[in-house]
């Protein structure tokens, strides 16, 4: 095939390609279902598609965790606005010094030095770098997709991290105060200590406990918590056992009883449990589990059920889940994994 | 997120961002995050650098949120910040060279069905050889330009102010490397959908 070697039409010129119009998500309807007919016909021919396409767009990169990059950016923005408006006054300040007589003139030095003084201090106290609040000095526990920690903390408090989950211990954890700043999902197994409560902080949500296990998942605005024994206050609102409660976003909290707790409690013993859920929920925890990327070719897909207990979310594991159990035909290029109906 | 030039999503994401509005800035950047970032892992290939040149235009948005003047799409602003950035480490890193070395052959991934057959197994890998050939004749800006076109799903404009190219040159790029797959479709004796 030698005649694409030096095209010299564009696509203007040229007849319209339906595949590459389908490749750029230019195609709806009727016309998108007919690349899909095709594509369902000569399958070997879409594999060859998708290892192309992947190849060029990169399917094999999975970014890093937005959520990290939103915080940083938050807390430098706050700092960037007010050194603005440190820097404004000052400059007012010091344009009058050059315009008063001398006896007035010192004391605009004086409050032009005030100034100055006070706005390195601000500087200082802003600059992240520098933030002397309780996580100034800090160890910070990360996993990634598709694998787990075991963390035990120096007072005795054991914590289990689910995949793509960072956990932020401070250098004086259990020295006046105990708190740790959670993003993801983690198991925790608190020790009793007199005095000193741990506190979990996940976005604005607060739990406070004496000596329990319970769980946290905050992958999302939405923060839910399972309690496993001992009693957890949130916001406020007292869990006892057994309870799992919810909180959205505007601090709302909802709390269901008597739950079971396996299925929100699976990882912290190894296990994904899927219980009755739709296949569209259930991508999001299997590709954090297996660290894949999971794509549904067929759009019906979506709301197969799915009951399933993964262990070592492997990536066979996982395949054979789809191919054996729910009889679906199966192509994986790299981490993504593209489910189509048999 | 934003489907096109001028989308209503791009519109009430400006007006946020005008007004000062940090939960809307939080919005524009968990959307644009992941497409951003990839963006510029493959020109700096890099994960951490990837992440303070996407980090960096986030802050930059923000601090010029009142003066921002976008010509095409939201998008096309942002991924042109981000390869400007992006070319500048590479023009500072000593160790550019290393960078034009990682465009090649081995980057089809690994792939598979389960349960195939060895002779299936067999005429896969015989497929991937031949995809990874045929990418390897795909120069980086072409392979830049259709990932943004197959992967983002962009417009022409919007991939020339991207890029910094013209709309010409990036109708060019996609349509060359269509061809390059297309020529893989013929042959294996499939002729593409009508």
């Amino acid at each position: 095939m030698t005649s694409d070697s030096f095209p010299t039409q564009s696509f203007e010129d040229s007849e319209v390609e339906l595949l590459e119009l389908y490749l750029a998500g230019k195609l709806t309807g009727s016309a998108a279902e007919r690349v899909e007919r095709w594509m369902a016909a000569h399958k070997d021919a879409r594999e060859v598609v998708e290892m192309f396409r992947g190849g060029v767009v990169g399917v094999d990169t999975k970014a890093p965790d937005a959520w990290e990059i939103v915080e940083w950016v938050r807390a430098r923005r706050g700092w960037h606005d007010r050194r603005k408006a440190s820097v404004s006054w000052a400059g007012h300040a010091t344009w009058k010094l050059g315009t008063q007589p001398l006896r007035q003139r010192r004391w605009s030095m004086v409050t032009g030095l005030t100034v100055a003084v006070l706005l390195v201090l601000a500087l200082f106290r802003e600059i992240p770098w520098v933030r002397h609040t309780e996580f100034y000095s800090r160890t910070t526990y990360t996993t990634a997709a598709g694998q787990r920690a075991n963390i035990e903390l120096r007072d005795g408090t054991h914590i289990i991290l689910a995949p793509a989950t960072r956990l932020e211990i401070p250098e004086d954890f259990a020295r006046r105060s105990r708190t740790v700043r959670l993003s993801g999902e983690a198991y925790f197994d608190v020790a009793h200590t007199a005095g000193m409560p741990f506190v979990v902080e996940a976005g604005k949500v607060r739990t406070v406990v004496l000596g329990t296990a319970f769980g946290v998942r905050a992958y999302h605005r939405t923060v839910q918590l399972a309690v496993r024994s001992g009693r957890v206050a949130v916001n406020g609102t007292v869990l006892n056992a057994h309870d799992i409660a919810r909180v959205t976003s505007n601090s709302t909290v909802t709390v269901l009883h008597d739950q079971s707790l396996d299925a929100v409690l699976g990882f912290a013993a190894g296990r994904l449990v899927l219980t009755d859920m739709p296949l569209q929920d259930a991508i999001e925890s299997l590709d954090r589990w297996c660290d894949v990327n999971v794509q549904l070719g067929d759009p019906a897909l979506a709301r197969l059920t799915i009951n399933a207990i993964l262990t070592d979310g492997s990536m066979g594991e996982l395949l054979e889940m789809f191919q054996v159990t729910y009889g679906l035909h199966v192509v994986h290029v790299g981490r993504t994994i593209t489910l189509y109906p048999r | 997120m934003g489907d096109g030039p001028g989308s209503v999503d791009d519109r009430e994401l400006l007006d946020g961002l005008r007004r000062g509005d940090g939960a809307v800035f939080d919005q524009l950047c968990l959307g644009y995050h992941d497409a951003l970032w990839r963006f510029a892992f493959r020109i700096v290939r890099s994960r951490e650098v990837a992440q303070d040149v996407v980090q960096d235009v986030f802050l930059n948005v923000w601090e010029r949120r009142a003066e921002l003047a976008i010509t095409t799409s939201l998008a096309a602003y942002l991924f042109s910040a981000v390869r400007r950035r992006a070319l500048v480490y590479l023009r500072n890193d000593r160790t550019a060279t290393r960078i034009a070395a990682t465009w090649g052959p081995g980057d089809v991934p690994a792939s598979g069905t389960v349960g195939e057959s060895p002779l299936a197994e067999v005429e896969r890998e015989e497929r991937e050889a031949m995809v990874a050939r045929a990418l390897a004749t795909l120069p980086p800006a072409r392979r830049q330009a259709v990932a943004l076109r197959w992967g983002e799903h962009m417009e022409y404009e919007e991939i020339a102010e991207a890029m910094g190219i013209s709309v010409e040159a990036a109708r060019a790029h996609v349509s060359r490397a269509y061809r390059t797959l297309r020529g893989l479709l013929r042959v294996m004796g499939v002729d593409p959908p009508v």
